[in-house]
């Protein structure tokens, strides 16, 4: 194991280091979840007030009575797991091939991969809204979820995570017989665990928060997504403040829940078992 | 090995199907837009929308988008990708764009002689662009000098009614945690809005009437820039913005004494901060000097129907009999019910005195409306320019004079563009 | 490490490589085969719904086209007027300077982080997830938060420094320190994110290396600097791309915070593209600017490629 840095720190100072930071990093995620109970007038006062006399559940009660809230959710969520799984898989395996296989054009093809990744998305808007009008795919969930798979992002950290596994391990699997295909999905892919689970949380969270794109692509309300459906409470002289806190209370909830699940794997030494076992 | 075929294969074919799903998009209904309106006030466009729809054949399709991208990637990728709205909401930030390259279907021939009578002329005349009717106006927002009377009181001061004034009276009303006025600083169309009225009391104009040059680069502009600069300079106004300047939390907070801004802050405050109304005054926006003539601005969209639309006759028929049926019902029920917005149809002020009498209303329609005057439409190139001038004196110390030369030069570099 | 001892085969024409795949061994054969099978998926949808539409940019950046009327052909024109645009270049050369400090920023305490958190324990769970809300929340709330926190008059953060007996800022309200303000919220959002990205490459790091060296009796620091660090490379290499074309393409974040305002202090390079497009509606001026966007950070992607060669592969 590696020894945890508050072996040489001193529990004291790591502790107080790290509970520094948090509150830095908190603060305005309690200001959210502290506004996200109190009526309109107190979300601003200074000093903040933490625990407002009059906190009640009534913000969540106006989101879902004003707005399919619940739709929203499933919308996003359809989307975020959808696109999820799938960019998963596909893009260990370019991440693979394009780390552990020999082949023509390897290094243009990467370098093209990751040359996507320079493009503003303002950039594209307008010829991708044609495209997937030219599909026939507005206001469906082709739109919103086949335009947001491929991505350059997760296979260049898979590549580049791709790269650093020894290769006896694959060397053994080789000389017992097994295929490219079967090396991978049984040696490479268990070992990366941690990056799949840290991409897992990333996906689901650029999906289940995306924006813009669903806003062109939907606009349909029963095909809104949840950041969408939070803009429903910005208005032309001002936002509902309360509600938005609520909202947006409600939608940092699956994405939490889900990095909260998937760290341990984050910080897993697979290395150790792979090299051992 | 099968296995892992297979779900290679399945992939394979997800990735695939971008080209594979081909679906005819049926020749919608009469598509109208608008942006994110609150709850409260969707009924208005719902009853509407229902009304036309049981009455006609052509059926109507609403869609809200979020105020903030609605006239940005909304309208212009509605446009660009061929699937525009037929009927839809403009900004008078926006709407000379779209009058001027012929998005817009002149409405002249369809409206009724009746609402052109009852339309206030200076209205009809903010959508007139070479004897064309662009767009329907139907609500009114003029800007004032709102104040916290508490804080008046306290400090034993009269509300202003002078720019030195204004400025001694921002300066008193400064403490450590409150801000003596607040006006929008952020670079946006909105902080040129508010802005507009001061410029034309000091005498002065963006550009002429031709349209071909700059009207500036004059000491009356240079005089309403360095008011605004001062303010900012000083620390008498806030240099932050909350981030909605129209409704700065910080005002109903006692943060502000005073805050210049539009007649919706009355039912941002009913809705929002009902125990501050005691607190709640207005004035109007004070004029340079003792005895100068008072003006103001005011704001409101238009709706307008798009020229390409396939149904001319029924968008423009939807577009108008929404605000401007003959029973002005509607027309008044969207500033007095839904909204806190005034009509430009004069005989909605006539049929509904009794509310007009109301605090704040009275001073809105009998004090502030004769003084105001629709937010001129210019292109983004000019819009630019007036925040950059403004900007320039706030934050970068350059004075009034300075600051309205190089505006005159921009603007005057453009004209020459076009 | 990597080492991948196959030297790569040398780029000709069409036919010999043709030739060159038919010549191959068995072993070769296959790695091409599953090779193309595996990137194709992805190649694919990139081809289509990336690099379609960029390069249909590319082409409007080679006309005039204003949204309304047909688009004309102005060949390179749009280019020209670039490098006589002072807004242009002012907004790049804020764009930069955003990008130098936003880049090592998040690096350094992003890593500070991660190697703070690298054991497993359930302390380390909240504190990790603490870290990570930031990357969670949405930017419209994160923004507002920010602002009246920053608020000259009666800010949070203010009030704080005078309770450790330090001057106000006007943070956001002036030129001086606007950029400062929206380069710590900016940090502050994107700091667990490459965080986590730190930690999974940490957790790459065989720990017998590390636990070799303890043994020969190097100190924490020693072991920071000589072991984890030197194999840290490819992920840092990652991450140092990534946040590099994150801050050259900064715009929500800052629009947020200050609407690229006061002044133009925080204008970006994006926002001016952004409003070109959207506001003005001079596309291919826009679509110009973004091009040249594109090929600055080209550029500076391959120099940072060559740097971090030496470390990463041999092919």
């Amino acid at each position: 194991m590696h020894k945890s840095p508050r072996h040489y720190l001193g529990v004291g100072s790591w502790y107080t280091i790290a509970i520094i930071l948090g509150i830095v990093f908190a603060g305005p995620f309690v200001w959210m979840l502290s506004s996200s109970l109190k009526p309109a007038n107190e979300i601003f006062v200074t000093p903040p007030i933490l625990i407002s006399p009059n906190a009640s559940i009534k913000n969540f009660q106006e989101v879902f009575r004003q707005t399919p809230f619940e739709r929203y959710m499933f919308n996003s969520f359809l989307v975020a797991t959808t696109v999820t799984v799938t960019a998963l898989l596909l893009h260990s395996m370019a991440g693979y091939a394009l780390a552990r296989l020999e082949f023509p054009g390897r290094r243009l093809i990467f370098l093209g991969i990751i040359s996507t990744l320079m493009i503003p998305f303002y950039t594209i808007l307008i010829p991708l809204a044609l495209l997937v009008k030219q599909l026939g795919w507005l206001n469906t969930y082709w739109a919103l979820i086949i335009p947001a798979i491929p991505h350059a992002f997760g296979i260049f950290w898979l590549r580049q995570f791709f790269l650093g596994i020894p290769q006896d391990l694959e060397d053994a699997a080789r000389i017992d017989g097994a295929s490219r295909i079967a090396v991978f999905f049984r040696i490479a892919l268990p070992l990366a665990r941690p990056v799949m689970a840290a991409l897992a949380v990333f996906f689901f969270l650029a999906n289940w928060d995306s924006f813009l794109w669903p806003l062109i692509a939907a606009n349909k309300q029963e095909m809104r997504m949840v950041q969408v459906g939070i803009q429903t409470f910005t208005g032309e002289h001002g936002n509902a403040w309360e509600q938005i806190m609520a909202a947006s209370v409600i939608a940092i909830i699956p994405t939490l829940l889900l990095f909260f699940t998937l760290q341990r794997f984050i910080v897993e030494s697979v290395k150790m078992t792979g090299l051992k076992g | 090995m099968k296995k892992y075929w297979r779900l290679i294969t399945l992939a394979l074919i997800i990735a695939l199907m971008a080209g594979a799903l081909p679906t005819a998009l049926a020749q919608g209904p009469l598509k109208f837009w608008t942006f994110e309106y609150a709850d409260a006030v969707d009924p208005f466009f719902t009853a509407y929308v229902d009304e036309w729809n049981a009455t006609h054949d052509l059926q109507v399709e609403r869609s809200e988008f979020p105020w903030a991208q609605y006239t940005g990637e909304i309208l212009t990728t509605g446009i660009a990708t061929g699937e525009a709205p037929d009927v839809f909401f403009i900004s008078p930030g926006d709407w000379r764009r779209y009058a001027e390259n012929g998005l817009a279907l002149p409405l002249e021939d369809y409206m009724p002689q009746y609402l052109l009578d009852d339309l206030l002329p200076a209205s009809v005349e903010a959508v007139t662009l070479n004897g064309h009717i662009y767009s329907v106006p139907f609500e009114m927002e003029p800007v004032v000098l709102w104040y916290n009377k508490s804080i008046f009181e306290e400090a034993g001061l009269e509300v202003p009614t002078t720019w030195d004034e204004l400025l001694a009276t921002a300066e008193a009303l400064t403490t450590s945690d409150r801000y003596g006025i607040l006006i929008p600083v952020n670079p946006d169309y909105y902080e040129n809005f508010v802005f507009y009225p001061f410029l034309w009391m000091a005498g002065g104009e963006v550009v002429n009437e031709d349209f071909t040059a700059a009207a500036v680069n004059t000491p009356e502009a240079a005089r309403a820039l360095d008011l605004w600069g001062t303010l900012v300079r000083e620390g008498w106004a806030a240099p932050t913005s909350t981030g909605n300047d129209p409704t700065d939390e910080r005002f109903p907070l006692g943060q502000g004494a005073m805050f210049v801004s539009g007649y919706w802050v009355y039912g941002w405050l009913e809705a929002s901060y009902p125990e501050f109304l005691e607190d709640l005054a207005v004035a109007p926006i004070p004029a340079p000097d003792e005895g100068d003539e008072l003006a103001t601005v005011y704001g409101g969209w238009t709706v307008m129907v798009y020229a390409g639309t396939e149904h001319p006759e029924e968008a423009a028929e939807f577009a108008i009999q929404m605000f401007g049926a003959e029973d002005n019902a509607r027309a008044a029920a969207w500033g007095i019910e839904y909204n806190t917005k005034l009509s430009p149809r004069q005989s909605v002020l006539e049929d509904n005195a009794e509310f007009y009498t109301q605090f704040p209303h009275d001073a809105f329609a009998h004090e502030i409306f004769p003084t105001a005057r629709a937010e001129p439409s210019y292109p983004p190139e000019i819009a630019q320019t007036v925040w950059e001038a403004l900007q320039d004196v706030m934050f970068n110390n350059v004075s009034g004079e300075d600051a309205a030369a190089a505006w005159a030069e921009k603007i005057d570099a453009y004209l020459a563009t076009r | 490490m990597a080492t991948s001892t196959a030297k790569a085969p040398p780029r000709r024409g069409l036919r010999d490589w043709l030739n060159h795949l038919s010549g191959m061994d068995r072993d070769r054969l296959e790695q091409a085969i599953v090779g193309y099978l595996f990137v194709l998926p992805d190649l694919i949808g990139l081809l289509i719904f990336v690099a379609g539409p960029m390069i249909m940019a590319l082409v409007i950046s080679l006309t005039d086209w204003k949204l309304v009327g047909e688009p004309q052909f102005v060949g390179l024109h749009n280019y020209e007027i670039i490098f006589k645009d002072p807004k242009f270049g002012a907004s790049l050369g804020r764009t930069i300077l955003y990008t130098v400090s936003f880049v090592p920023l998040v690096y350094c305490l992003s890593l500070g982080m991660a190697v703070l958190l690298t054991r497993r324990s359930r302390s380390n769970n909240f504190f990790r997830t603490v870290y990570f809300m930031p990357v969670a929340m949405s930017l419209v709330v994160a923004g507002v938060i920010w602002r009246f926190m920053f608020d000259p008059g009666n800010g949070l953060i203010n009030e704080l420094l005078g309770a450790v007996g330090l001057p106000p800022s006007q943070w956001t309200g002036s030129v001086q320190t606007a950029m400062i303000s929206v380069i710590i919220v900016s940090v502050w959002k994107s700091a667990g994110y490459f965080m986590i990205i730190l930690l999974a490459g940490i957790q790459d790091i065989p720990t017998d290396y590390t636990e070799a060296a303890e043994i020969d009796g190097a100190n924490r620091r020693q072991i920071f600097w000589h072991i984890i660090l030197p194999l840290l490379k490819p992920t840092s290499f990652f991450v140092l791309v990534i946040l590099t074309i994150n801050a050259l393409q900064a715009f929500d974040q800052i629009y947020v915070m200050t609407r690229g305002g006061p002044a133009y202090a925080t204008y970006t390079l994006l926002m001016y593209t952004y409003e070109k497009a959207f506001r003005e509606w001079n596309f291919g001026y826009a679509a110009a600017m973004a091009v040249a966007l594109f090929a600055m950070v080209f550029v500076l992607t391959l120099v940072q490629v060559r740097y971090f060669r030496s470390g990463e592969i041999r092919d």
